[in-house]
């Protein structure tokens, strides 16, 4: 370990770590997108989750589809396409957090006659151009940029690596360029990995701002609990991308075998 | 077997081990230190540092509920691995404030290792 002012790849990581031990913001997380339980508070955490600019456009089993303009878990504008094709657009004020903006008109009005006696929902996430936004005015949708056109996501190599550790994990998801990426696992425990992936996240994010270089090699560390029932948060880094996996004590050491197997390779 | 051997006895069987270091996390000071050469003390200051960071989470935050065994909150251990070099703080089962601190090269079998300090921790802690 390297002492004073040097900087590794572990010091770096652990002030990241040390971000996560912070009390957890309220990132609203809970359950399936959209499940049939509470359809709302479901849609409203998959603003909050969301930090790149994007349009993320629900459709209801009447073909009626709203979309919800978000960047950094902030809700932008509304278009509501009614199934007879009637299209509106309503812009947000920008202040409200995504429970504000949804519960406020003329949000909540175009929100209601969606969901109602709805018993499907799926969701599609596509990118757009914040700056389409600066000077549009209210029933004038932002043109959506051609997805083919613009740099697609490529997945993490802790993307794939994440593969090998499922049979080993009780949850696991991988943070990448502001998306999850193959979340896995139990529900309860997923959701909370969630919370930490996007707080670690916003933190790479806001070093980026400041002009902070990102290691591009793979570094990783793992806190375990009491070794009589206790569990283990194993986290790695690599280009930017952040996996978070959680397992039993046991395991432990079995994921970091697996990890010092990839970092051979 | 007091601290100074059981640390040199398993740098012995762990040669991968450079530098393993017995402090008290309350006091924040290295009681002892076992290492293949001579260090700065302020390097086994910053181990401890480290470890004190690493191992002394918020009661309430979010790693400490997901690791939580429910009775037992807390990090017990913290492993660091990096390309050249991998960190290792055990914190004492018993006395919570007793911890070994380790510096290995990126060879060390963490299978291995991991069990052996955590047993050469608890064992100090034992009643003779």
């Amino acid at each position: 370990m390297k002492s004073g002012s040097e900087t590794s790849n572990v010091s770096m990581l652990l002030s990241r770590l040390q971000a996560l031990s912070r009390p957890q913001s309220a990132i609203v997380s809970s359950g399936p997108i959209l499940g049939t339980d509470d359809p709302r508070e479901n849609l409203i955490a998959k603003i909050a989750e969301t930090q790149l600019p994007r349009r993320l456009t629900f459709t209801n089993d009447r073909s009626e589809a709203i979309s919800f303009f978000v960047n950094r878990g902030r809700l932008l504008g509304v278009e509501y396409t009614a199934c007879s094709g009637e299209n509106r657009f309503y812009k947000a004020a920008g202040t409200e957090t995504p429970h504000q903006a949804v519960c406020a008109e003329p949000f909540a009005e175009a929100l209601e006659r969606f969901l109602d006696s709805t018993a499907r929902i799926t969701v599609c996430s596509q990118r757009f151009d914040l700056r389409t936004f600066q000077n549009h005015e209210e029933r004038d949708p932002p043109a959506l940029l051609d997805i083919g056109m613009r740099e697609a996501i490529q997945p993490s190599p802790l993307a794939a690596f994440s593969d090998q550790l499922r049979t080993h994990v009780e949850a696991l998801v991988v943070w990448n360029g502001g998306e999850f990426q193959v979340p896995w696992g139990d529900p309860s425990l997923l959701n909370s990995l969630k919370s930490l992936a996007a707080e670690e996240g916003a933190s790479h994010d806001e070093q980026d701002c400041i002009g902070s270089e990102d290691t591009p090699k793979p570094a990783c560390a793992i806190y375990s609990g009491h070794p009589a029932g206790g569990r283990s948060v194993f986290c790695a880094t690599q280009s930017g991308a952040i996996l978070l996996a959680l397992c039993k004590y046991e395991k432990t050491t079995e994921l970091i075998s697996l990890w010092q197997s990839y970092l051979a390779e | 077997m007091d601290v100074a051997k059981r640390m040199q006895s398993l740098r012995d069987q762990f040669p991968e081990c450079t530098l393993m270091a017995f402090a008290d996390l309350e006091a924040g000071m290295v009681l002892s230190v076992s290492a293949d050469t001579s260090r700065m003390q302020e390097e086994i200051s910053s181990l401890c540092s480290t470890a004190k960071t690493v191992l002394s989470h918020q009661a309430n935050g979010p790693i400490e509920a997901l690791i939580s065994n429910g009775s037992d909150a807390g990090v017990f251990e913290a492993v660091l691995i990096e390309p050249e070099e991998v960190g290792v703080f055990l914190k004492s089962t018993i006395k919570q404030s007793d911890v070994f601190c380790c510096v290995c090269t990126s060879r060390i079998s963490l299978q291995r290792f991991l069990p052996a300090v955590r047993a050469a921790l608890d064992a100090l802690e034992m009643p003779k």
